[in-house]
């Protein structure tokens, strides 16, 4: 009788702490188990093998894939299908690129050269190809170092400034509007995106920190720290906001991505270290599309890994 | 029913019962113990004995039946010495910098908790108690020593504890010195070219501890102290505000060091984390006891900023390390490297770097650009199966080589 009691009690307990474990999981369960990979890229016969490629761009007007296939000095273009359409090198004059965008009139910007820390302009249809210089905008303490390119609605370009820690952005014309910095001079914006009302998402890789400013370039919130627990980063590396307002992490050291709503709240992670299909290996690039595929650079498995998110 | 005759039963045991003795031993069970450890006799007796020994209260950290915890203590040491030294003399637990073992409840690696012959109930005298972690030699080993750590006073400047500055200083390094040092005197101004460095850190040049040079300078000296050349960075002495200095960020390091430009010309660049001058987040401008002017121990350097890897290379876990783990420049490039994770050269190459795997890329699984890694398509290299920082198996392996390691390409 006693053991039957006893038994019963544990049991109870048993079962409400598994209950308890699987309620805490089910958002994470739930967001994981939506995300299947549905393209590898590292190169084929027709594009030969990739080289380091860093960083990526899609084209949501055109549907466009473009891969920054460094170590090769080419621009490569996919379909929304991943087949290949066509690669790029501006005769040869293109070099390292970096970091690229496209905006709405077909025309790139990528930072490269051969100092890799460039910005050039590229026209293809009217062959024009050239540096782009920086006017007007305030004097930093360092030259300018331009290290990733975002781009908005407008037309407008970000360009994080990695020697004076800031966000520099840049009308379609090329003129200056304004910098975007914080007051710790040891926050160094990595990388950054913009969503569709024009808020900045930046991350700071050193302080493991996400920043968000208005459109005006205010800050208005910021959040996240260095550590080893799950909602915490090792070594974010990349950023991205996808169109319901979900912000993804890449942590190239975890080889995961964290996913947080808004306001900052932590709500999940996927993806973990390793060479399989599906893994990833000091990944440096994040990048989502408006059908929420999410697109990576898993740059030491030196590939492109395309997940598709629940929709 | 049944539980009501229990209960009434416990009820009536517990008021008829006489804790009298019980409550002896509460109050006075050092008799008790010390039948059976009389070794503590002496100790207790000793002027410097821990109040609750005085008072032969053995049981206020001790469990006399049974314990989870080392010695039958009744917590951890942590918990044990903070529930009754919570915050330390004028809150010493609690300052910016907090001294490892204060941070991690390690009381016992300094104090004794029974008695000691030196005050503070310290387990050494003096700076003796100090080097059972700090390396002498590191400290004074060199041949000038500052008279105060010749004379072994470490607490004179620093704080056992906690301290708001770094290096646990009890003050900012200028006005420490200045305690002792006349800074605005005629002397000290001439022998620093005029420049009223009185207000400045004086261990940007000098050794507070030991050195081999006069006057403790550092072993390094950048080119312009060492020829007492301040103007080639900062404004003359005779000017305004003479320790401005005459360019801006890192066009100032640039002016002559114009090759080091192009090692910052790379696909991966350490031109981040400090927007007055990045160079300063690794170099120290003036003088220094490593090597290129390192601000600190190369691997300090390093690993300030990569934590994770700090985490990760001193975990229990990792059993084997690479030999040069603490040397990061001899594999990665600092400034910057077109290679991924700033390598000093591909993959493929590193290894191989100054001959150190020589004999491995003779003998070993094949590799090379012919040899494909199903997983992913890369050209298999070392680092393919090993993790050169280190890892839980051995020869560094990424995986356990008995188990899933060869699996994983050689499927059964």
């Amino acid at each position: 009788m006693k053991i039957s009691q006893k038994f019963r009690k544990y049991f109870l307990r048993f079962t409400i702490s598994i209950f308890m474990g699987l309620i805490c999981l089910i958002p994470s369960l739930l967001f994981s188990a939506d995300i299947t990979l549905i393209a590898s890229l590292s190169g084929d016969k027709q594009t030969g093998k990739f080289n380091q490629p860093v960083s990526l761009f899609f084209d949501e007007s055109k549907k466009r894939l473009y891969i920054a296939d460094t170590g090769n000095n080419r621009l490569i273009s996919f379909d929304s299908e991943f087949n290949y359409i066509s690669e790029f090198d501006v005769g040869g004059k293109l070099k390292y690129p970096m970091s690229l965008v496209r905006n709405s009139r077909e025309q790139f910007f990528v930072i490269g050269g051969p100092a890799k820390h460039e910005i050039f302009f590229i026209d293809i249809p009217q062959r024009d190809f050239r540096r782009l210089e920086i006017r007007d905008s305030p004097a930093g303490e360092n030259p300018v170092v331009p290290g990733k390119l975002a781009i908005d609605k407008n037309d407008n370009l970000y360009i994080t400034d990695r020697g004076n820690g800031r966000i520099l952005v840049l009308n379609s014309k090329g003129r200056f509007l304004r910098e975007i910095k914080v007051e710790n001079r040891f926050a160094d914006f990595s990388d950054m995106r913009v969503d569709m009302d024009g808020n900045v998402y930046s991350l700071s890789t050193l302080e493991g920190k996400v920043y968000i400013f208005n459109n005006k370039g205010e800050l208005t919130l910021s959040f996240g720290k260095k550590g080893e627990g799950l909602q915490e980063f090792e070594f974010p590396v990349s950023i991205a906001v996808d169109k319901n307002g979900l912000i993804y992490v890449l942590d190239q050291h975890k080889g995961s991505i964290l996913v947080f709503k808004k306001d900052g709240i932590f709500q999940s992670s996927f993806l973990k270290n390793g060479w399989n299909p599906g893994e990833l290996n000091k990944p440096s690039y994040l990048y989502t599309d408006m059908e929420n595929k999410i697109y990576i650079v898993d740059r030491g498995n030196n590939r492109i890994q395309v997940f598709q998110a629940g929709k | 029913m049944r539980y009501l005759i229990i209960l009434s039963i416990t009820i009536t045991a517990l008021l008829t019962t006489d804790f009298s003795e019980n409550k002896l031993v509460t109050a006075s069970p050092l008799k008790s113990c010390l039948d059976c450890h009389p070794t503590l006799k002496d100790k207790i007796s000793e002027e410097k004995a821990h109040s609750p020994v005085k008072d032969g209260n053995c049981l206020s950290c001790h469990n006399p039946h049974t314990s989870n915890y080392k010695g039958l203590l009744t917590g951890t040491e942590d918990t044990l010495c903070y529930s009754c030294h919570k915050t330390g003399k004028d809150n010493s637990f609690s300052q910016a910098v907090i001294h490892d073992p204060v941070k991690n409840g390690k009381c016992l690696l300094c104090h004794n908790p029974h008695s000691s012959t030196n005050d503070m109930l310290l387990t050494k005298k003096g700076s003796e108690v100090c080097f059972t972690c700090h390396q002498r030699d590191s400290i004074i080993s060199k041949k000038e020593s500052h008279p105060l750590v010749k004379k072994g006073d470490c607490i004179a400047c620093h704080a056992p504890h906690s301290a708001s500055n770094d290096g646990l200083l009890k003050k900012k390094s200028a006005d420490l010195c200045s305690d002792c040092h006349k800074v605005k005197e005629g002397q000290f101004v001439a022998a620093h070219v005029g420049y009223p460095v009185g207000e400045s850190d004086c261990s940007s040049c000098h050794n507070p501890h030991s050195s081999d040079s006069r006057n403790l300078l550092k072993a390094s000296i950048h080119r312009p102290v060492a020829e007492k050349g301040c103007t080639a960075c900062h404004d003359a002495a005779s000017s305004k505000e003479p320790l401005t200095l005459k360019n801006k960020g890192v066009k100032l390091c640039y002016d002559c060091h114009t090759d080091t430009i192009k090692d910052f010309e790379k696909i991966n660049s350490h031109i981040t984390g400090n927007r007055e001058n990045f160079c300063l987040n690794c170099h120290n401008p003036h003088a220094s006891d490593n090597k290129s002017l390192l601000d600190k121990k190369e691997e300090r350097v390093c690993l300030g900023c990569h934590m994770d890897t700090k985490r990760r290379i001193s975990a229990k876990t990792t059993l084997f390390k690479h030999p040069k783990l603490e040397d990061c420049s001899s594999c990665h490039s600092a400034h910057g490297s077109d290679n991924i994770t700033f390598l000093k050269a591909k993959e493929s190459e590193s290894c191989g770097i100054g001959k150190c795997h020589e004999q491995q890329q003779v003998f070993s699984h094949p590799v090379g650009p012919e040899i494909i890694d199903p997983r992913n398509k890369k050209e298999m290299n070392c680092i393919t199966c090993h993790n050169p920082m280190g890892s839980g198996y051995k020869y560094n392996l990424r995986l356990d080589p008995d188990k899933e390691l060869c699996e994983q390409c050689h499927k059964l």
